[in-house]
């Protein structure tokens, strides 16, 4: 069974239409890549799958697990395991890396009926992972995301996504603003993810990413619609020859 | 008594002048009072607490502000409770005296008003040179017996802190029993060289309204880290004025306020600058929910000669319901040719990025809120430069809150 199945989905933003009928369909162990041009809906897609407010529906359908993705509240959405890595991620003065983290995990722990954790289980839980990401400790005191730079920035998006462990991922742009040892770091860490009961949607407009983690399928995004799916190969190709093929069906 | 109990409290106190009878409460026309309206003290019969007569009797509420190797200073309505209060064993170079107070009309409403009121007046020294390191709290507590009470007093202090001690205050102001109007008068100066932590929680029941009142001056070199956290649940004004009248001198004026419910919160600053190369920052933050209000009036004013003044302030308040409100007023004055001053004000809501980004990690939408409502006052909070008493408020306000969004 398909563990995210989009069909036919529109939605708008500000009574603009982003998505014309989306349809996409994710098994659980898989990693599909999205690629596409600026503005054709790739974060509009993003947003509408965490249940951003303002990114209306107007039709078709989001199956999550079994369930309606769509009914539910974004934190509800979260912790039933689907997880956004922002492309812009928000900065949030006064609000501690580690207790933002906590109350995150916590948070999800007590919808599953799991107890919290404490502090000191958490700081354990935490410190390993943020060591494998090469993140100082002081980035966890700081609060979160306040003068980051664009790669730290990305890296803690990683770091949240390694800590929650989500059933379904989805990184909009991770790979932007990474320096090539940072690429590698993050990769490992999706790469140490990829377990057969979870899936990524990785979006991206570098190939490169795509060297370290491998997608099972490329699909491409223009005109608020996946126009195109190929396997691994399609990235090296749309790499050569740009999106001209798709612009006509992008208007 | 006639329909305006204000008037007849000052009358049966013996205020000369200009509040007799026909006079008028100063009503919103009145600058000053623009934004805050005291009508609703005009309905309540209050009696004015006349006598000493209770000792010993009170239970000081909790404050949270409770810190190790305190010397405590209660005060129940006004008067120094001795039996409550850590008299005997005074760190050396710290004296504390009760005395009547002085029979002196001053300028204004709320002076009269506290003139009016007041009949005792505790004294606190800090002998030059001398550093007293346990912190002096002064446990300001409003107790009427019952919960009928309605209880008009005026307490009053006067802090003198001598050239180069330094000594750390931390006031309370809550209600036991009861309400309270009450008009408390705090005046402190700071001599050279001195330096003192001044630290105030307004905490007073739904029931309670307080015009609170401080007199601050700094002396040359000077300094003066001040913070006031209002989170009372009535009306609540605090009218601030200080004088940087030596040079070199510096003070923090910060504060947080939360107000929910039909709270009004007013924070009324004034400062002059008359010495050269005196700082002064004022730093508040603002949070109203419900059908609360706030008000942050703000005056900075450079008087001629006062050359290298940097004088800033910022207020900055967040809105969490469609019913609160909050009117700012900052106001620059200046006379002076070189100075770095300047004001901001901003009003806003939650911001919709950061509370999505919270829920899309899994926590839940209020309390998302909260954390971000906290953090935004936390930012004042930090301003506090004694790190044991930044970490005190810092639970006392996160404590508030949380009982506030259970
Ligand atoms: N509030 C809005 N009002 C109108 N149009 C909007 C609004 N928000 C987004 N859009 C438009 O929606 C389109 C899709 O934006 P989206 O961010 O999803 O693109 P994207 O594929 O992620 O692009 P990029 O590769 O640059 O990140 C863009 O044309 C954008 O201008
Ligand atoms: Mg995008």
């Amino acid at each position: 069974m398909s563990l995210l199945k989009i069909e036919n989905l529109t939605a708008e933003v500000d009574g603009k239409e982003i998505l014309k009928g989306l349809s996409l369909e994710l098994n659980a162990g898989e990693v599909h890549a999205i690629m596409g041009p600026n503005g054709s809906g790739k974060s509009t897609l993003s947003y509408v799958l965490a249940g951003r407010d303002g990114y209306e529906v107007t039709g078709g359908s989001v199956t999550y697990d079994g369930k309606d993705l769509l009914a539910m509240a974004p934190e509800e959405r979260a912790c039933e395991g689907v997880f956004l890595a922002f492309q812009y991620p928000v900065e949030l003065p006064g609000v501690a890396n580690t207790t933002f983290l906590k109350h995150a995990l916590n948070a999800r722990r007590k919808y599953r009926g799991e107890p919290e954790l404490d502090a000191l289980e958490f700081v354990k839980a935490v410190r390993g992972k943020a060591k494998e990401l090469n993140m100082p400790d002081d980035m966890l005191k700081r609060p979160v995301n306040v003068g980051f730079s664009g790669g730290e920035k990305k890296r803690n998006e990683t770091l949240q996504m390694a800590v929650l462990e989500p059933t379904l991922a989805i990184l909009d742009e991770t790979d932007s603003g990474l320096d090539i040892d940072a690429l590698k770091l993050v990769s490992e860490g999706v790469n140490a993810l990829r377990k057969p009961d979870r899936a990524f949607l990785v979006i991206t407009h570098y190939q490169r990413l795509l060297d370290y983690i491998v997608p099972d399928k490329v699909h491409v995004l223009s005109g608020g619609k996946i126009v195109k799916t190929g396997d691994k190969n399609l990235a090296l190709e749309l790499e050569k020859t740009g999106y001209a093929e798709f612009s006509g069906e992008a208007a | 008594m006639t329909d305006n109990v204000l008037q007849d409290l000052l009358r049966q106190r013996g205020a000369p002048g200009r509040f007799d009878t026909g006079d008028a409460l100063p009503t919103r026309k009145a600058e000053q009072w623009k934004y805050t309206d005291l009508k609703r003290l005009e309905k309540i019969g209050w009696t004015v607490w006349l006598a000493e007569d209770v000792h010993g009797v009170v239970r000081p509420p909790e404050t949270g502000l409770e810190l190790d190797g305190a010397v405590d200073l209660v005060l129940v309505n006004g008067f120094l409770d001795r039996d409550l209060s850590a008299l005997d064993n005074l760190p050396t170079g710290l004296s504390v005296e009760a005395g009547p107070a002085a029979d002196a009309w001053g300028e204004g409403f709320t002076e009269r008003l506290s003139d009016a009121l007041a009949q005792e007046e505790l004294t606190i020294r800090v002998d030059p040179g001398r550093t007293v390191d346990a912190p002096i709290h002064i446990r300001h507590v409003t107790w009427g017996a019952d919960k009928d009470a309605a209880i008009a007093h005026a307490a009053r202090v006067t802090i003198t802190v001598g050239a180069g001690a330094e000594a750390c205050i931390v006031e309370s102001h809550v209600t036991a029993e009861g309400r309270g109007f009450s008009v408390p008068s705090l005046g402190v100066s700071l001599d050279r060289d001195a330096r003192l932590g001044l630290y105030t929680l307004l905490g007073e029941g739904a029931q309670s309204a307080q015009l609170a009142l401080s007199d601050i001056g700094v002396a040359e070199n000077a300094v003066l880290d001040s913070f006031i956290l209002s989170v009372g649940d009535g009306l609540s004004r605090r009218e601030t004025r200080l004088s940087m009248a030596g040079e070199r001198g510096e003070a923090a004026l910060s504060g947080s306020y939360f107000g929910a419910g039909d709270a009004v919160i007013d924070n009324t600053t004034f400062v002059t600058h008359s010495a050269e190369n005196a700082t002064s920052r004022q730093f508040f933050r603002g949070v109203l929910d419900d059908h609360a209000r706030g008000v942050f009036q703000g005056k900075v004013l450079v008087r001629e000669g006062a050359q290298g003044t940097d004088g800033q302030q910022q207020h900055k308040a967040l809105l969490l319901s469609r019913h609160a409100e909050v009117d700012a007023k900052p106001e620059l004055e200046i006379y002076a040719d070189d100075v770095q001053c300047a004001h901001g004000a901003t009003v806003g809501a939650i911001d919709a990025d950061q509370l999505f980004y919270m829920r899309a990690r899994g926590i839940p939408e209020d309390r998302a809120r909260a954390m971000l409502t906290e953090s935004f006052l936390i930012e004042a909070v930090e301003k506090i430069a004694r790190p044991a008493i930044r970490d005190t408020f810092r639970n006392v306000l996160s404590a508030r809150l949380n009982g506030e969004t259970a």
